[in-house]
């Protein structure tokens, strides 16, 4: 296995996973929270487990593919569990609301009423590019959580691996004449 | 074969990328970026003229990442935007970074600041939710939207090297699959050629 993938899928599962568990994915409100940890773990278990420096562009490919596997987990299992549980977390967030301001929280309610009434075809059309959008936001946070990882976690900078010595000069410099000192003397 | 010594070439690939390459690569980022904030915008404005298919598609798109709670929104043609203030800040401030990025640095250049600055941009957002938080002061739309937008610009400094060396080592392996895959196509041409001509087709 690529060095690279076994971190990206330990931070991929996990940001999918908590993505797509109903009341845990409330921290996706905060910006895309888990998308973008899971990302940072991703790239921090990297660098961890790299002898070189990581680079930002080796923590963001990691960030990627951890994107990629979280987007897929997120599909998968979020979208059914959504869909069982979505009227519940709504009803709960729309009472929070409505306890802080009851306006707000009438205007809310009207709106999933809305959405609730409208046919299940043009709520499938509108999941659809929903879905994809999510997907696609899920793995651009995710990308710039492991190049944040990197800028964070990564204490080796500007140590980068010195190239290799050219090699000696034709015929010259050791003892006793190296390879072509033996026909010297013939 | 051996060559002279003066004749080595490094072979560490050098983590630079072309000048040319890296400013189409800025220029998706920041294409990205006005695109996310234009959509933002566009919710509203599309609910205000009864384009609720695509308004809805939008909110719910963002949805996945704000609370979207209207009383911590601004309001454009007598609708929230699809996200909140403190977002939408991040977003505009992300953009701006992005798009002044090239005059601020060299977009050659793929070595972030050092995480200090990164961190110091966090205190202004963290100091204005905490204060709201613990009932000590109450924060306003402009309060979030300029903490936001602060943190957005300076991330916009991680961001867009980070995306540019991702650019440049995806190119590098393609480049290098690309060379190998025709480096075995050439080798197997030779081979089938000399089979022939051993066997005197």
């Amino acid at each position: 296995m690529n060095k690279s993938m076994q971190p990206a899928i330990i931070g991929g599962v996990v940001l999918g996973l908590l993505s797509a568990i109903p009341f845990v994915n409330i921290v996706n409100a905060c910006c895309c929270g888990w998308a973008v940890l899971g990302g940072m773990l991703a790239g921090y278990l990297y660098i961890k487990g790299s002898q070189t420096p990581v680079t930002t562009g080796e923590g963001a490919k990691v960030g990627v593919i951890a994107g990629a596997i979280g987007a897929v987990i997120y599909v998968v299992v979020g979208l059914p569990l959504g869909l069982l549980s979505g009227q519940a977390m709504m009803a709960m967030i729309t009472s929070m609301i409505q306890n802080a301001n009851p306006e707000q929280g009438e205007l809310l309610r009207r709106q999933m009423e809305i959405q609730q009434n409208m046919p299940m075809g043009t709520r499938i059309l509108t999941a659809i590019p929903g879905t994809l959008f999510v997907a696609a936001l899920i793995i651009g946070f995710a990308t710039i959580g492991g190049l944040l990882a990197v800028a964070i976690f990564e204490k080796r900078k500007g140590m980068s691996v010195p190239p290799p010595p050219p090699p000696p000069a034709y015929g010259g410099g050791q003892p006793g004449g190296g390879y072509g000192g033996g026909y010297g003397g013939v | 074969m051996f060559s002279l010594s003066d004749q080595y070439v490094p072979q560490c690939v050098p983590r630079e990328m072309a000048r040319g390459k890296a400013l189409i690569v800025w220029g998706a980022i920041a294409a990205a970026c006005l695109f996310l904030l234009a959509l933002v915008i566009l919710a509203p404005v599309a609910l205000a003229r009864n384009h609720s298919l695509l308004a809805f598609s939008i909110y719910q798109g963002f949805h996945y990442v704000c609370h979207q709670i209207p009383e911590r929104s601004f309001y454009v043609a007598g609708h929230p935007l699809a996200v909140c203030a403190r977002c939408t800040g991040i977003y505009a401030g992300l953009a701006a970074g992005v798009i002044v990025y090239p005059l601020v640095r060299s977009i050659r250049k793929v070595e972030t600041p050092r995480r200090l600055w990164l961190l110091l941009a966090l205190v202004p957002m963290t100091v204005d939710f905490s204060l709201t938080f613990l009932h000590l002061w109450q924060n306003t739309h402009l309060s979030r939207f300029i903490t936001g937008a602060l943190f957005g610009a300076v991330a916009s400094l991680y961001i867009v090297p980070g995306l540019i060396d991702l650019a440049r080592i995806v190119g590098t392996e393609f480049n290098t699959r690309r060379r190998t895959r025709a480096a075995v196509r050439e080798k197997k041409m030779r081979l089938g050629a000399s089979a022939r001509a051993v066997r005197g087709d």
